[in-house]
């Protein structure tokens, strides 16, 4: 019996997620082939990844040789059989659109029709289980759900769906170990882990700040006592301001309607009408916070 | 850098009613080390211990009343000039109110000028009805410190705003460090830590994950300080519950609503390092 191995990995969807994890696995010594359906989002992909590693290399972080082996490794694929064909891994980072993750799957399972790769969705709020309805080999699907900024986040959730079979799980596992990270293994659940218990942090924040009005005091009471008392590294509306208002307002969203309106993931009007107004956080320079440009 | 902020009184009916009754009785006369402090407690309670080694640490006379010791339930045994009583029993509405039950027959010997009251699973308004009295309560809550003693950087005491110059200046000289915060149920940490572990408490019943990866997951994947189900044992899930049951009691909303499995650990007496067991088990209760 050949020891199955995950030499290559295919990663599809040259965005922040997908040019994390691409250049972890080239760092940890994986062929690596990028794919986007945007050229000129996987030329950008590439040149962020080289400036990337110049970066490291300048901070010294990185020598130069593992820099070069890196680089070596990373392979533009101009097509979808270019990226998937040799393929062990296949993550996908698309964006979060079931249509578009099931379609692009499809496609990619004509150009490897081998027996034990592996395929996998990085996705934080869509079924794992839906992704990898069309499977031909449902057995080898799963979800790998890496967390922003990739090179720096070391927990990886392995969401297996109730046909991944035990063998890809362990594969999984030493895949994500070989990275140097944390990995945990979680039932295909909205939210699976994080995103799920993570939920009060902003929500209790965001209804005790509807009680109150929302004012700067308040604010920072809230962002303080959570650091100083419970020696949270970033408050709840600093974090938020972080991560994006509008990226965490479709993760309650998503979640919310998931678990089809269960209360306690009610989503809040003070956070919709600051993505409707465009204040997104750090990103648009005001969020909860003002933040000088 | 550890805080004295003040925030500006919040509006309308969540100001904090000022009882004119409430007034220190004794000017600007500050806790001092002879006149002695009254510490409420039980035994099981890890808080209670580490205040009293922290009082007598700084050299205050400290008088003992411990709730599982009925032999400490004795004025002799009290400082006669108490002028502080902190009270760290998690008290719930409608049960016996330890602070005033001790304040109240310290009469005839000194009156507590302040009682430092732990208001975690009840508002200083449920403490208040109906007693008529000359204390001035300050409510606060010391739920960063579990789990957390040891921490290199001592976690703030959450005290409700506008704290009496005489309680700041105490809390200085004891060199712990504060956080002022509105008058919110349950105050902040404790609320939305005790959310976040009904929250995983949750995912544990639906088989989401086990514990041991709810926990590291919500280190490693958002930085938190422990897991939260870690950090229910170290609080002990009791407090939790309490916590809990208080937001369902104040808000009457769903998403209060403790989960099955923490009600009936804590039914069952499996409260955490405290009893042995909690989410998980320990080789021995873990020394308070």
């Amino acid at each position: 019996m050949s020891v199955f191995e995950i030499k290559t990995v295919a990663v599809l969807g040259a965005g922040t997620m997908g040019l994390g994890i691409a250049q972890c696995a080239t760092l940890s010594g994986y062929a690596v082939n990028l794919f986007d359906a945007f050229p000129d989002s996987l030329e950008r992909g590439v040149n962020t990844i080289q400036k990337n590693l110049a970066t490291l290399v300048n901070k010294s972080k990185l020598s130069s040789v593992s820099q070069q082996q890196a680089l070596s490794l990373l392979k533009s694929a101009v097509t979808l059989q270019d990226a998937v064909s040799d393929a062990d891994l296949v993550i996908e980072a698309v964006p979060e659109d079931l249509a578009l993750k099931q379609a692009l799957f499809k496609d990619a399972y004509a150009f490897n029709q081998k027996q034990e790769t592996v395929w996998v969705s990085n996705t934080s709020s869509i079924s794992i289980t839906a992704i990898g309805k069309g499977c031909p080999n449902s057995e080898r699907f799963a979800g790998l759900h890496f967390f922003n900024p990739v090179p720096l986040m070391a927990l990886v959730e392995i969401i297996h769906s109730a046909k991944t079979s035990e063998e890809t799980i362990q594969q999984l596992m030493k895949f994500v170990q070989s990275l140097d990270k944390t990995p945990v293994i979680a039932k295909d659940t909205p939210g699976f882990i994080v995103n799920r218990v993570a939920r009060p942090y902003y929500g209790e924040a965001l209804k005790l700040l509807g009680e109150y009005g929302e004012s700067a005091e308040m604010l920072e009471a809230i962002d303080s006592a959570m650091k100083q008392s419970g020696g949270f590294k970033m408050g709840p509306f600093e974090l938020m301001d972080l991560i994006g208002i509008d990226v965490n307002f479709a993760v309650t969203q998503s979640v919310y309607h998931a678990y089809f309106q269960e209360p306690r993931y009610q989503p809040s009007i003070i956070q919709q009408a600051k993505v409707n107004a465009g204040h997104l956080g750090r990103k648009t320079g005001k969020g909860f916070y003002d933040y000088a440009s | 850098m550890p805080g004295t902020w003040v925030v500006k009184q919040a509006r309308g009916f969540m100001t904090m009613p000022r009882n004119s009754k409430n007034q220190p009785s004794q000017g600007d006369k500050p806790i001092s080390r002879d006149e002695g402090i009254v510490l409420i407690g039980n035994d099981s309670d890890p808080l209670y211990h580490w205040f009293h080694s922290r009082l007598s640490q700084f050299g205050y006379d400290v008088g003992l009343w411990c709730l599982d010791d009925p032999a400490s339930h004795d004025l002799d045994l009290m400082p006669p000039e108490g002028s502080l009583v902190i009270n760290t029993v998690l008290e719930k509405p409608g049960f016996a109110l330890n602070s005033y039950l001790v304040a109240s027959k310290m009469e005839g010997f000194a009156k507590p000028r302040f009682i430092l009251q732990n208001i975690l699973a009840e508002t200083l308004l449920q403490v208040q009805a109906g007693i008529e009295d000359e204390y001035h309560w300050v409510g606060y809550s010391a739920f960063g410190l579990y789990g957390r003693l040891g921490q290199p950087q001592l976690p703030s005491l959450e005290v409700i705003q506008n704290i009496p110059e005489q309680v700041q200046q105490f809390l200085a000289e004891i060199q712990m460090p504060v956080v002022e915060v509105p008058t919110c149920p349950s105050l902040i940490t404790g609320r939305i830590v005790a959310m976040l572990v009904n929250e995983a408490c949750s995912a544990l019943m639906e088989n989401v994950a086990s514990a041991e990866a709810i926990d590291t997951a919500m280190q490693k994947g958002t930085n938190y300080p422990m897991g939260p189900l870690l950090w229910a044992d170290a609080a002990g899930l009791d407090v939790i519950l309490s916590i809990l049951n208080h937001l369902y009691s104040v808000y009457r909303e769903p998403r209060y609503r403790p989960m099955r499995l923490l009600q009936e650990y804590v039914l069952s007496g499996r409260l955490g390092q405290k009893t042995g067991q909690g989410f998980y088990i320990y080789p021995q209760p873990v020394a308070s």
